[in-house]
């Protein structure tokens, strides 16, 4: 290797002296011949110049010499490149066009392709032989114990049941191993400097199970995921840097979870994130960690706890053989377990590949986008090759002298094409050296745009993108040149001198397709960003019921999906610094007023079931919910929910008055569709008394878009005097806080009373309401903002392409329009003529980009809001306008050009 | 590779033959071998530089001829190429082809007897 490289440099060396003793013995033999006619008596002015006369061309003969030299491969390629930067030194601006254009669109999708490769394509980093990790999915009916609508819907999970996970075979001839995990966010320590953590509890052999060590200290091993062990933690590499600066340092620190303190044992390999794409903080061993937060009751019934479970393979035995034998597994422990009717006792387990992502499941929505914007990124790149493939076809026009001369040469057909492709491989050389540039910058706010919630181990920038930039790189570079070359190497012109005045038509049909091709994909791109911008507004102006304006939340008790709701063992609330906390907030100057209720609007959490009963009906006619939600008699005028029939409730609703109800009007309509709810009983509980409802509010949304799911209402104080319901009322509860102005203002004081009545609980309890909304819409924005900056790199992109293939055309018949001038034609004439051919070749354009969005609607149809439909005639009108638009603007310059030809010139000219 | 102008087209190879067989007078440089050629074919031939310095060039990667930098007769350093080994060979080998081909053509245009 270093004698090649040793070589080269020797033979570049030789070249060099090579080249100065040519110089010399051309210079002798000018002398030389200079002497001659000197001694034959002309003056030596003179003689000089007959020499040089005589001679010829030096340039040439230089030239020509150095090509009897032979070229070894690498000095041929050494002499074209430089050439090629020589034409791209004397073409600046084409240059910095094709470059710019190249590397935005490679810039953009090498991150991207590194996101997609690591959501959907390679194992994560540092498991031992991920091919045969799978995860466990369980397919099962929703309501085996036949209760309501929902009977005989199935779903498949990535979930297990504890019980079910305890039962799986954990070595066999066909399993050569089980883990599971847990991964959940929890809150490391108290008070408001307290943190959110990701946090994965493991079993015992989970570490073992992957193959993976730590870099310092030890993983979590059996012995740790026992109870009478000490509580012990792993920590991941990402979450060390933000608090150490080695990871010795970590080593002996503690984390304390739901009570618990762990003593940290080890430090993670850098990217390691377990079995997901996904990272994790802290690794905590399972038994210790769901005890803490759920007591003892999760592992008595192990039907409340759920874990996803992976299971290796072992050699030699099959994918199918393995889910039989889990499978069979299940269905025992179920047919076996203390409820052994509430169970689906034909429960199926299957195998995946160990991404999630790669499941057997569809993809869920957050997820897709990222694949659609791989999509959109890649259409841009397309167009960006597309337009370097065609300026660099124009080049080859405008060069035509050049080339015929180099052919005349000598150089050959495969000689120019060479030269082509390789000043393609350099411009696509120098753009992928912009584009990582672009993608360093870029790469980390598209995760954080596309992904917010996901982690990646991984630097943005890493080998993948690094290697897809090269591969892009060397692909377009050689693909771009394939039509130039070929055009090149057809055209007669080339290779006649002469016939650089009559060119106008060379290489038309190829330049024009190329454009209408760009065209077509900037409509694609127009029209996508169209629609979603219409379904972002349907999102944006949905009615969520809360007045979410001027509105603040402030969760009192933490009811997160895994803390104390399912056992109801939490620790009840301290009622009176409930109050306490509400009268101080009720006092800040900015604050209207201020409602309780144990769910807080938006929070997705606290929405439980409980035991209800519906008059006149066997079960519940419910897709999903009943929701409950204790709340104060203000609740509905604080949160701006409107009574829509009956009334809502008073400070007379308290106990030892008649149990009342409000239902939402998505409740209503299903529990008694066309008739009026008020009047009607619901039976709560284990409660035997009728709670009457007395009035139907409009529906609030809570976790779901568009969809309001049914809610029913109960004053608080009626719950909390009833023992089977005081259980939810006394460990949830919410402030609901109206502010007169922006609640930022609130948010400070409101902050400093938490701090003091609840020294507990973490400061990102305090929410304001909009700004959730505005997360919550957030894949409609996104999917916008996307095919916005898409399209408007296309558009410009278009616009670029457009503009140079008029612009020359107009330059090739410049005298044309020069004697058309001559003939009278006037001037507004020849500018029409020249916009109306920019006119059409976007028209062409749109209407094939038309006919491919409509086509390509399929992909973006799941991600839009509410069902609507990717084919809006509006959406793909205003697209066709803004390309039509853009094109006449494009023409316009050489337009004008043509329309001030100079007819004298061209009268000259002939 | 070589173009050839129009006036005086050397058949292809014929260049390499001609300057094979001055060199055998002894080593001379470029000017001096065109200005030989030029003088014994008396004018007929006349070898453009923009042939003659590629041929030798090429003549030299081959290893038919061989150069040497020396003090020309008035002083200045110049380039002198002379006949290696092989190249007297390949000298024979040209002339015996030359000779077929003259003898050839010659056949061709005699009168029919």
């Amino acid at each position: 290797m270093l004698r090649q490289v040793n070589n080269r440099f020797r033979s570049l060396w030789r070249r060099r002296r090579k080249d100065a003793e040519l110089e010399e013995e051309i210079r002798f033999h000018l002398a030389q011949e200079a002497e001659e006619r000197i001694q034959a008596g002309v003056p030596p002015e003179q003689a000089r110049a007959e020499a040089r006369r005589s001679f010829g061309n030096v340039t040439l003969t230089r030239e020509l010499t150095r090509e009897a030299w032979g070229w070894a491969p690498a000095e041929r390629l050494l002499k074209d490149i430089g050439a090629a930067f020589r034409m791209m030194r004397r073409n600046a601006g084409y240059t910095c066009a094709v470059v710019l254009t190249l590397a935005l669109g490679i810039g953009l999708n090498a991150p991207m392709y590194e996101m997609l490769s690591r959501l959907f394509l390679q194992p994560p980093p540092h498991i031992d032989e991920p091919d045969r990790v799978r995860r466990l999915w369980v397919s099962e009916r929703i309501d085996p114990g036949d209760r309501g609508a929902s009977t005989g819907r199935s779903w498949v999970v990535d979930a297990m049941q504890w019980l079910d996970f305890n039962a799986l075979p954990a070595d066999n001839a066909l399993i050569d191993g089980v883990a599971g995990h847990r991964v959940t966010f929890r809150t490391n320590g108290r008070g408001q400097r307290a943190e959110n953590l990701t946090v994965s509890w493991v079993t015992g052999e989970f570490f073992d199970f992957l193959g993976v060590a730590a870099t310092v200290g030890r993983s979590i091993v059996a012995g740790d995921d026992d109870l009478a062990a000490q509580p012990v933690a792993v920590i991941g590499d990402g979450y060390r840097r933000q608090r150490f600066d080695t990871p010795e340092e970590a080593l002996g620190t503690t984390l304390s979870f739901d009570d618990v303190t762990y003593l940290v044992v080890g430090v993670m390999p850098p990217g390691f994130s377990g079995p997901r794409s996904n990272a994790v903080d802290v690794w905590l061993p399972l038994k210790h960690a769901a005890t803490a937060s759920r007591g003892n009751s999760w592992r008595r019934y192990g039907t409340t706890f759920y874990l996803t479970a992976f299971l290796r393979l072992a050699s030699g035995a099959t994918e199918e053989a393995a889910s039989a034998a889990a499978t069979a597994a299940v269905r025992a422990a179920r047919a076996g377990s203390r409820f052994p009717d509430s169970l689906d006792r034909e429960a199926t387990v299957a195998l995946g590949p160990i991404l999630r992502t790669r499941g057997p499941v569809t993809l869920r929505r957050h997820m897709r986008l990222p694949l659609i914007a791989g999509g959109i990124t890649f259409v841009v790149l397309l167009i960006a090759a597309v337009n370097m493939s065609n300026l660099l076809m124009l080049r080859v026009a405008a060069r035509r002298r050049e080339l015929a001369v180099r052919y005349t040469l000598g150089l050959g057909r495969w000689g120019i094409g060479r030269l082509l492709v390789t000043e393609s491989l350099v411009l696509a050389a120098l753009s992928g050296v912009v584009a990582l540039a672009v993608a360093a910058v870029t790469g980390d706010a598209l995760r954080r745009t596309l992904l917010p919630s996901h982690q990646l181990t991984e630097d943005p920038l890493g080998a993948t993108a690094i290697g897809f930039t090269g591969i892009a790189v060397l692909g377009i570079g050689l693909a771009a040149a394939v039509a130039p070359a070929v055009y090149a190497a057809r055209s007669r012109g080339i290779e006649r001198l002469d016939s650089s005045r009559s060119a106008s038509a060379l290489g038309t049909p190829v330049r024009t397709g190329l454009i209408v091709v760009q065209a077509a994909l900037s409509v694609v791109l127009l029209s996508g960003t169209a629609v979603f911008y219409r379904s972002f507004e349907a999102a944006r102006q949905v009615d969520v019921g809360y007045a979410k304006e001027h509105l603040l939340t402030v969760t009192l008790g933490s009811f997160h999906g895994d803390t104390r709701v399912d056992g109801l063992d939490g620790a009840p609330l301290n009622e009176s610094a409930i109050q306490a906390m509400e009268a101080r907030v009720r006092d800040l100057p900015e604050v209207l007023d201020v409602a309780q209720g144990t769910s807080s609007p938006m929070s997705g959490s606290g929405a439980a079931y409980a035991d209800l009963r519906i008059e006149g009906l066997d079960g519940l006619p419910f897709r999903s919910g009943p929701h409950v939600n204790f709340t104060t008699p203000n609740f509905f005028d604080v949160a701006g929910l409107e009574v829509r029939e009956g009334r809502g409730f008073t400070e007379w609703d308290r106990e030892g008055t008649r149990k009342v109800a409000v239902v939402s009007t998505s409740f209503a309509r299903r529990a008694w569709p066309g008739r009026s709810a008020v009047g009607r009983c619901l039976f709560v509980s284990s409660n035997a008394d009728c709670t009457t409802v007395v009035g139907v509010v409009e529906p609030a949304v809570n976790w779901t878009l568009p969809e309001a799911d049914p809610v029913y209402y109960l004053p608080i104080s009626q719950a909390s005097a009833d023992p089977t319901l005081s259980g939810w009322t006394s460990i949830q509860r919410a402030l609901l806080v109206r502010t007169a102005s922006s609640p930022g203002r609130v948010e400070a004081p409101v902050l400093a009373a938490l701090a003091e009545l609840f020294p507990e609980l973490p400061g990102h309890h305090v929410r304001n309401l909009s700004t959730q909304f505005a997360s919550r819409i957030r894949t409609w924005r996104t999917g916008t903002r996307l095919f916005a900056a898409s399209a408007a790199l296309a558009v410009l992109l278009a616009a670029i392409g457009l503009y140079a293939v008029i612009a020359f055309g107009v330059r090739q018949r410049e005298l044309e329009f020069g004697i058309r001038r001559a003939l009278g034609a006037r001037a507004s004439r020849l500018l029409r003529m020249v916009l109306a051919r920019g006119f059409s070749l976007a028209a062409a354009g749109v209407a094939a980009g038309t006919l491919a969005a409509l086509w390509a609607g399929r992909f973006v149809e799941p991600l839009l809001f509410d069902g609507r439909s990717p084919r809006d005639p509006l959406a793909f009108a205003v697209a066709a306008l803004v390309l039509l638009a853009i094109a006449v603007m494009a023409s316009f310059l050489p337009a004008r050009r043509a329309s001030r030809a100079d007819p004298r010139r061209a009268l000259e000219a002939e | 590779m070589t173009p050839a102008s129009p006036r005086n087209q050397l058949l292809y190879g014929t260049l390499d033959l001609l300057i094979l067989r001055t060199l055998v007078y002894g080593p001379a440089h470029g000017h001096a071998i065109a200005g030989h050629i030029q003088r014994v074919s008396e004018d007929a031939l006349r070898i453009e530089t923009g042939s003659l310095y590629p041929a030798l060039h090429r003549l030299e990667t081959r290893g038919w001829i061989a150069a040497e930098w020396k003090t020309s007769d008035k002083g200045k350093r110049a380039k002198y190429y002379r006949l290696t080994t092989t190249g007297r060979r390949q000298l024979l080998v040209e002339q015996s082809r030359w000779q077929q081909l003259s003898v050839a053509v010659t056949r061709v245009l005699r009168p029919a007897d």
